[in-house]
């Protein structure tokens, strides 16, 4: 096998992708896309987590001074109704958000526990009848003479953060990296859908790989080639993307954004270091598989049918955390979607180190297996002259 | 010089999910051509004319038989027999998106022609094929005629001793099938030893100093058209082709 050969191949397959303006519009698309999904998210963050948070609470007594400040703390308004049937009523009008009934010194909490947001508002309630409860017990405390320490605070404790970057901002920060590193494999495997097609029964469709195979090349080279047009034009993309999400993120933290104000945002060398090398074996990995699959393909449409899959494979690991799955051995040998996991983990925190080798080390051997395969398809008769 | 030796290429075709059938493009072809020769290869679709071409092109393998060209064999030379070679089909088409020069470019750095006669040789062919008012233009915005000497001259760009084409002119108008026609005659002229397939037989006819003629992967008569017209007491390659198949009816 000769270099040179693979070059000229990779040198002639770049100039068809760089000079194909439908191509190249959707890749770039597809990359340009990437800042945007950040800002989009952030934005969203910020209008989550800076909205009014006001909840209303219905009650049956009267408010004192001591409550009022609690309940001020915690973001509730009160309302007084002056029977059960009253707080139902405007509870289900939407007037108010729980209600709580008092008889004598029991509180009774009437809240909606299924629903997330009613819940935590729930939570909220629970923590002002706790703290008046302990605002009571240590005013008896100090009438008795008593220091309030001496029963509440018996031992000492402070919580201390171990992880010097799970500043807040960092960990939203981290969680929207998380999401943009999914989208960004998701683009490697559409910029390979994009290019592959046309590379391989595209080239066959139009008559030209025959011409190809009459040029002193092998086979090989020319499959090499290919693979390496594939393989750069998906990696650049997503380094591009890669480096356009963290640019957008710094912008986001430094000007536009109030939930990021007096925050800096920090990505540490080694972290972006490990994101490009995963992201190096995404390509390789997916790259291979597209040729792998659009191969067999009679015509640029029945390979665009074969690599629609492609598409869904990076975009599972994205899922997987919602259903409590997390990274383990078995996940760590699964090409794709050890990627995505592990991406996920590294921007947590939460890495571990066994599952990281595993997914180099198997990575490796997928990448080796469909250099293997691809090399065998293009020696086929059957492959390359669609018999 | 070109000698097929007694190719046999055997495909297996999927008739259903679980049959299969087994059946031979070429069986036992052998004939051989000559410097200055234009050799015609003739049958209907589907007789084996384009496996036996790919197979002497270098890009199919025979199951059986083997092709040698000037004493050496793909099995040991593929490299130095492909730069002797050059192989248009009709069906191929070109790369849309480079110039007629770029395309001539790579073609001859796959061929490792030096670039400094590379860049001489480019000049000529471009000058020859009357190619310098769209010289730099991409290949889609050509018409039909100048792709089609786009086609051709791209494989003048490393001095092949043999051509072979595969039915070259199917599809195309009178006046684009004349300029591979001429180009044809005066590679011949040049000493050039042709392979020309077609089933287009008064263009054989016209063109061919011999002609192999080919029926369900065999050779079913060679000679020169005036030759095979006389054995088959016909007056043109048409009738004499009928003839030796025993007509239309025996086909059906």
């Amino acid at each position: 096998m000769k270099f040179r050969n693979i070059f000229l191949i990779l040198k002639k397959e770049m100039r068809g992708i760089l000079r194909d303006k439908k191509s190249l519009t959707k890749i770039v698309g597809l990359i340009f896309i990437a800042p945007m999904f950040v800002f989009l998210m952030a934005f969203l963050y910020d209008g989550l987590m800076s909205g009014d948070n006001t909840n209303v609470m219905g009650v049956n007594y009267d408010i004192n001074m001591n409550e009022q400040s609690i309940l001020s703390e915690l973001n509730f308004k009160t309302k007084k109704y002056n029977s059960k049937e009253e707080l139902d009523k405007a509870y289900k009008n939407g007037e108010i958000d729980l209600y709580i009934l008092k008889t004598d010194n029991k509180y009774d909490l009437y809240a909606d526990t299924l629903n997330m947001s009613s819940s935590a508002v729930g939570q909220n309630a629970v923590a002002y009848l706790e703290n008046y409860n302990r605002f009571l017990s240590e005013n008896y405390l100090l009438s008795e003479d008593i220091d309030p320490d001496d029963v509440y605070n018996i031992i000492d404790y402070e919580i201390h953060e171990i992880n010097e970057e799970n500043t807040n901002s960092n960990y939203l920060a981290n969680f929207i990296i998380q999401f943009s590193l999914s989208y960004i494999i998701l683009t490697i495997a559409s910029i390979v859908l994009i290019c592959t097609g046309d590379l391989t029964a595209g080239e066959k469709e139009r008559g030209t790989l025959e011409t190809l195979l009459t040029f002193p090349l092998k086979s090989e080279e020319i499959i090499f080639g290919k693979y390496l047009a594939i393989f750069l034009t998906s990696l650049v993309g997503a380094f591009i993307c890669f480096a356009l999400c963290i640019a957008s993120l710094k912008i986001v933290t430094m000007n536009f954004v109030e939930l990021f104000e007096n925050t800096v945002f920090s990505i540490s060398l080694g972290k972006v270091l490990i994101t490009l090398v995963i992201l190096l074996f995404s390509s390789l990995i997916l790259s291979g598989m597209g040729i792998a699959l659009a191969s067999n393909a009679k015509s640029y449409k029945e390979a665009n049918s074969s690599l629609a899959s492609l598409n869904l494979i990076p975009a599972i690991p994205m899922f997987l955390p919602m259903f409590g799955i997390k990274t383990n051995l078995t996940l760590s040998f699964i090409p794709l979607i050890s990627q995505g996991l592990i991406l996920n983990d590294i921007y947590s925190s939460n890495i571990n180190t066994t599952y990281l080798i595993i997914m180099f080390v198997s990575s490796i051997v997928y990448i080796i297996v469909l250099i293997i395969l691809i090399s065998k398809q293009y020696k086929s008769e059957k492959v390359l002259f669609s018999l | 010089m070109i000698e097929v030796k007694d190719v046999k290429k055997k495909f297996i075709k999927n008739v259903s999910k679980k049959k299969k059938i087994e059946f031979y493009a070429d069986n036992g072809i052998t004939f051989d051509a000559k410097e200055g020769e234009i050799v015609g290869i003739l049958g209907p679709n589907g007789a084996g004319k384009t496996t036996l071409l790919r197979i002497i092109a270098g890009i199919m393998e025979p199951t059986s038989g083997e092709v040698v060209i000037d004493g050496l064999t793909y099995a040991k030379n593929e490299t130095e027999i492909k730069n002797k070679i050059a192989f248009l089909t009709g069906n191929t088409k070109l790369y849309k998106d480079i110039s007629p020069v770029e395309l001539l470019r790579m073609c001859g750095e796959f061929y490792e022609v030096p670039n400094e006669v590379l860049n001489k040789r480019i000049e000529e062919i471009v000058k020859k094929f009357n190619m310098e008012s769209f010289r730099e233009q991409k290949i889609s915005n050509l018409s039909t005629g100048q792709t089609q000497r786009v086609s051709i001259s791209r494989c003048l760009v490393h001095s092949p001793k043999y051509y072979i084409f595969d039915e070259p002119t199917s599809g195309l108008d009178i006046m684009s099938s004349q300029v591979i026609l001429d180009f044809v005659k005066e590679e011949k002229n040049n000493g050039k030893c042709i392979l020309y397939s077609t089933h287009y037989m008064e263009e054989a006819e016209n063109i061919c100093d011999r002609v192999i003629l080919i029926h369900h992967g065999e050779i079913i008569a060679t000679g020169s058209p005036k030759e095979i017209e006389k054995s088959t007491k016909t007056t043109n390659l048409r009738d004499a082709f009928m003839s030796l198949i025993g007509g239309v009816e025996n086909e059906i």
